[in-house]
């Protein structure tokens, strides 16, 4: 099993730069109560990983 | 690589500096002090404000940013000296005083990626999927899909990282659940109680597998403060039933039959510490409920006091026991202010009836700290 897994070459890997595609850094300001609302609660997810 | 702009006003060392944090997926979101906006960070601006949470130069942070991303480095320049005046003008960067020692960054960066778990993510990943049968897959398919899983699934990637950016839920397997924002802010304290020698020990009361003060006592003997004690203090076995008056007026239940993930035996959590290379003579471990264990353990001058014990009555008696240990210019640290009215409430009413002013500083959207007032 670990002698296939070790063989097989990975479509994605081959396709792509091995390094990340750099963007131009962004910074947005968000102003007043909608501020924190604008980033759903991150820290409240579960996302079914565990159910 | 060298600076190719000569704009003096980016020369030296910068860093970033404590603001209340949100994480989402790639974005990053910093309460500016200086605006009051919500600043937010995405892609490669959130990685520049990451290289930045201990001194460096801008042209060291091109420079790994220029390893990282498939760029010409005159571009990853310009983009780093883009984004750096603006948060300087928000007051998230400042300009690096005093020295550094560029090998204790680097452990101590490392080990908060340990403790929360961003070193392996994909290993909670692979649990996952594997808890939820391997959706239907077998033999190699599903060998090439745990080996895969980052590609596979890269949303949940995203959304994990944001999660232990922030502290909060999946949070069953890393050794801290408090997230790299609150792990910043102990950093952030004790780097002040150091800098100003404040008097005392750091302790935290509901430790859970100990993370958190595994990390309390690195930052001591990282800094050379060794004489400092790190105080562990939690039942051993998870959080108590809410069945004291002042807790069942909250519909928070969190004990061992309904949440067995926050109970963590003392065995448990002193292996943990000696996995780290923490455990010594001046970690001191305090056994059972606060209101019996806390009277008789002798604890001295607290230069941090951080509660992480979710009840009313636990926050409550925590904060009774421990708030006059804590010497002028000390940090009260609460890991649950925002995540249970119970603890709020308990926060708020010893607050008020000890008369403290100073202000509650936010390190998240759950967790809160202030500053003891009276430093010399």
């Amino acid at each position: 099993m670990i002698e296939e897994t070790r063989n097989e070459t990975r479509p994605e890997e081959a396709a792509e730069s091995a390094r990340k595609a750099w963007s131009e850094p962004r910074i947005e300001a968000i102003r007043g109560s909608d501020a924190a609302a604008s980033f759903r609660g991150g820290a409240n997810i579960d996302y079914g990983i565990y159910s | 690589m060298s600076s190719s702009s000569s704009d003096p006003s980016l020369e030296g060392r910068f860093r970033a500096i404590p603001a209340q944090g949100f994480a989402e997926d790639d974005r990053l979101g910093l309460l500016s002090p200086v605006s009051g906006e919500l600043i937010v960070l995405e892609g490669t601006a959130r990685r520049i404000w990451q290289k930045l949470e201990y001194p460096a130069r801008l042209d060291e942070v091109s420079a790994a940013l220029g390893a990282e991303y498939d760029a010409p480095v005159e571009t990853v320049i310009a983009g780093v000296r883009s984004i750096v005046p603006r948060l300087l003008d928000e007051g998230l960067v400042a300009r690096a005083t005093g020295g550094s020692d560029p090998n204790r960054d680097r452990y101590l960066r490392l080990l908060k990626r340990a403790l929360a778990n961003t070193l392996y993510p994909e290993l909670e990943l692979q649990i996952g999927f594997l808890a939820r049968g391997g959706e239907g897959l077998s033999g190699m398919e599903r060998e090439r899909y745990l080996r895969d899983i980052e590609e596979r699934r890269p949303e949940d990637l995203a959304m994990l990282i944001a999660a232990k950016q922030e502290g909060g839920s999946p949070w069953r397997f890393p050794h801290s659940m408090i997230g790299l924002f609150r792990l910043g802010n102990i950093e952030h304290c004790a780097e002040t109680v150091f800098a100003e020698n404040i008097e005392g020990d750091f302790l935290e009361a509901g430790v859970c597998r100990g993370g958190a003060t595994i990390f309390m006592r690195a930052l001591q003997v990282a800094h050379g403060e060794t004489d400092r004690r790190t105080w562990v203090v939690d039942s051993f076995q998870g959080v108590p039933p809410s069945d004291k008056a002042v807790d069942r007026r909250y519909d928070v239940h969190l004990d061992e039959s309904v949440s067995p993930w926050l109970a963590c035996s003392e065995r448990r959590v002193r292996d943990l510490f000696v996995r780290y290379d923490m455990l010594d003579s001046n970690v001191e471990f305090v056994a059972g409920w606060l209101a019996e264990s806390l009277p008789a353990a002798p604890i001295g001058p607290l230069a941090i006091l951080r509660l992480d014990v979710d009840l009313y009555s636990s926050t409550y008696e925590g904060l009774d026991l421990l708030y006059d240990k804590v010497s002028p210019g000390g940090f009260v640290i609460v890991d649950d202010y925002a995540s249970f009215d119970c603890c709020r409430d308990a926060v708020d009413d010893f607050r008020d009836r000890h008369g403290i002013v100073e202000p509650i500083r936010w390190i998240d959207r759950r967790s809160v700290y202030w500053r003891k007032g009276g430093a010399a």
